[in-house]
């Protein structure tokens, strides 16, 4: 196998796997959600834009700071992407060289492809609320797009450059959250003001220093051969930082759908000691392991919140929506909510440890049941009373959806699924 | 009464391990299941464990069926893998409460003969320690004494001597023959067949998935013109009598 080919190799790998993820997730219900979901904020954004009480609002100077945060956080979407595995460590250990030459220069290549799509896709978002501006031009779009993309690049080779043994750029090396602040957020937020603000016969200015320090960034980035016989590789950053890349992948993909063989991790939470001391009295032993997994893990229990306060908002923020609509989307919440649920069943299903314990199977389903169903009251107590706040009609319709769902989602979803 | 295995054959789907296994522990009698990697002894545990299902044959504990009774039989034992298997989620202590609950014996009683076990194996001040802060012989130990405590009519033990120091190692034997001297059946594998012919009352060999030997220590190093001493040269014979059939 030729080494400046296996970063290729991985990444079509990579790809095949996406599209088995992505078909896991589009052939489940969130297809359904997805198209709800996407409606119902394109209907809202349009409301928004058009809402003529927001135009003052969109104009003011303030309001650019925001349009300049968002661009900021489109900032921070796309990481570079390795694909090294902990293996590598061993087996390309005498090949620093070849990968600082090649496989890096794939790798930034691909990253940089991502990086710009999640741009593109952060300013097109904003284009209608700049349409409504006293500032828009086209000029000043392109300029501000061709900032942020080139900017996006840079903030990749920087990251490269972070996992050699020794950096080229030793600024602020001991103060690391100074470091990100500085090159996330300070830096592109005063330029991006600059171009947002300045008048329209400077920009061309801003544009030409812009594009003549880039130019130089970039070359002092670049890895020839000769730059390449000097590095070394930082093997146990690379891999790390390639591992958390993968996990937010498969955090991604198993938000929505159930991915095997995804490692879990395990955060102690010892103030919560006191709920599950309060909840697992006098209840059966199952019921006790299913919610220290649920309080303990890593990934159910930081989703499930996030579910019940996007939840919340959503509901919130449907204010002129018919009921119908609102209904819909709490049911779709409680259903996602269960459905993030199921793998603390499998996971400790699969233990050898609960195998071998002297209790049946239809007591562990019980105990399982028990604890999605209080999850679906708590479920059904919060998006309720935001329900109360458009009308007494509004939270009776919620109220008897989610009992209805609440009761299919128990007594047929979930059986269905642990037998 | 004890465990009576009849007849099993079985393994994994398309691949038949065991062959017309037969075998019984009586209670009190410590049995050691030998023979070289592949010969079917954690095929064979696996079966008794309730992992695996026998295509025929039938496993039977002081007269509970496992296929018929699958929970009322496991509540009779206690096992010990050979890889230490835990929750990543439950401290020490929390795992020691389950496994007592989940047997109807989690009282004050039970935790003070656990506790000692604890001491034993220097564990006493780590039930709020999770997993992952063990090490692999620590690990080793909870299961250790996760299955003692359970004082359960059969031990099944997976390679006893695997990562722990001497010194656990003979605290394990002790507890083995305690055990034992209960009344209850131990079912054990090991490579270590010198050691321990000095405490188990019948080595069971196991070859290519059929039984090929039962006997005591002395019988077997009879049989081989071994000494109970020389006992761990038996796997160079067996694996040299094998080589000439082929």
């Amino acid at each position: 196998m030729k080494l400046n080919e296996l970063f290729m190799q991985r990444f079509i790998r990579a790809q095949n796997r996406n599209i088995k993820y992505l078909k896991l997730l589009f052939n489940d219900h969130f297809v359904v959600f997805l198209l709800i979901a996407f409606g119902a904020s394109i209907l809202g954004y349009r409301q928004l834009i058009v809402s003529p009480q927001f135009t003052s609002i969109w104009q003011s100077a303030w309001w650019q700071l925001f349009d300049v945060l968002w661009l900021i956080i489109g900032l921070q979407m796309g990481t570079l992407v390795t694909y090294f595995k902990p293996a590598d460590r061993l087996y390309l250990l005498s090949n620093d060289r070849v990968i600082a030459k090649s496989y890096m220069k794939r790798s930034i290549e691909v990253s940089a492809v991502y990086g710009f799509l999640w741009q593109i896709m952060f300013m097109a978002l904003l284009i209608p609320v700049l349409l409504q501006t006293h500032i828009f031009s086209p000029w000043r779009l392109g300029t501000l797009l061709l900032f942020t993309l080139s900017y996006k690049l840079l903030l990749l080779l920087v990251l490269r450059d972070s996992l050699f043994l020794k950096s080229r750029v030793n600024i602020l090396n001991e103060h690391n959250v100074i470091k990100y602040a500085l090159y996330n957020g300070i830096v592109p937020g005063i330029i991006m003001m600059l171009i947002l603000q300045l008048p329209s016969n400077f920009i061309w200015i801003v544009t030409c220093l812009w594009s003549f320090l880039a130019f130089l960034c970039g070359y002092f980035f670049y890895i020839d051969d000769k730059k390449a016989e000097q590095l070394a590789l930082d093997w146990p950053k690379i891999i790390s930082q390639a591992s958390r890349h993968e996990q937010r992948v498969l955090h991604f993909y198993a938000t929505f759908a159930e991915i095997p063989n995804q490692p879990r991790t395990i955060k102690r939470r010892q103030y919560l000691d006191f709920v599950i001391q309060k909840l697992t009295k006098h209840r059966p032993v199952m019921y006790r392991l299913y919610l220290i997994q649920l309080i303990r893990d890593t990934e159910v229990l930081p989703l499930l919140v996030r579910l019940e306060f996007v939840g919340v908002i959503v509901i919130y923020a449907l204010k002129s929506a018919p009921i119908w609509l609102i209904a819909t989307i709490a049911a779709l919440i409680m259903y996602l909510i269960i459905f993030q649920m199921m793998p603390i069943y499998s996971n400790i299903k699969q233990n050898l440890w609960t195998k071998l314990l002297p209790i049946d199977e239809k007591t562990k389903q019980k105990a399982f049941q028990q604890l999605a169903k209080q999850v679906m009251y708590v479920t059904t107590i919060l998006l309720v009373m935001v329900s109360f706040l458009h009308g007494w009609l509004t939270a009776i319709v919620v109220i008897t959806i989610m009992g209805i769902i609440g009761i299919f989602l128990n007594q047929l979803y979930i059986l269905n699924k642990i037998k | 009464m004890g465990l009576k295995i009849k007849k099993i054959s079985g393994g994994y789907v398309g691949n038949t391990v065991l062959k017309n296994v037969s075998f019984e522990v009586a209670n009190g009698e410590i049995v050691a299941l030998i023979g070289l990697n592949g010969a079917g002894k954690s095929t064979t545990i696996n079966h008794i464990i309730g992992e695996l299902q026998p295509q025929q044959g039938t496993i039977m504990l002081n007269n509970i069926y496992l296929a018929q009774t699958p929970t009322a039989f496991k509540s009779q034992i206690a096992y010990i893998p050979e890889q230490p298997i835990l929750y990543d989620e439950l401290t020490l202590g929390e795992h020691l409460h389950l496994m007592l609950a989940a047997h109807e014996i989690d009282n004050a009683v039970t935790w003070s003969r656990v506790f000692d076990l604890l001491k034993l194996f220097r564990l006493e001040d780590k039930l709020h320690w999770l997993p992952i802060h063990f090490s692999k012989g620590m690990r080793q130990k909870v299961m250790l004494v996760s299955a003692f405590m359970l004082d359960a009519p059969l031990l099944i033990v997976d390679e006893p001597f695997l990562g722990l120091d001497t010194l656990a190692q003979k605290d394990v034997v002790r507890l083995i023959r305690e055990q034992a001297e209960k009344g209850n059946s131990v079912l054990m594998t090991t490579h270590l067949l010198s050691s321990a012919a000095k405490f188990v009352d019948k080595f069971i060999v196991l070859h290519e998935g059929s039984v090929q030997f039962v006997g005591t220590p002395i019988a077997l190093a009879n049989a081989h013109g071994l000494t109970l001493n020389s006992l761990d040269d038996f796997f160079d014979l067996m694996y040299e009598d094998t080589a000439d059939e082929t």
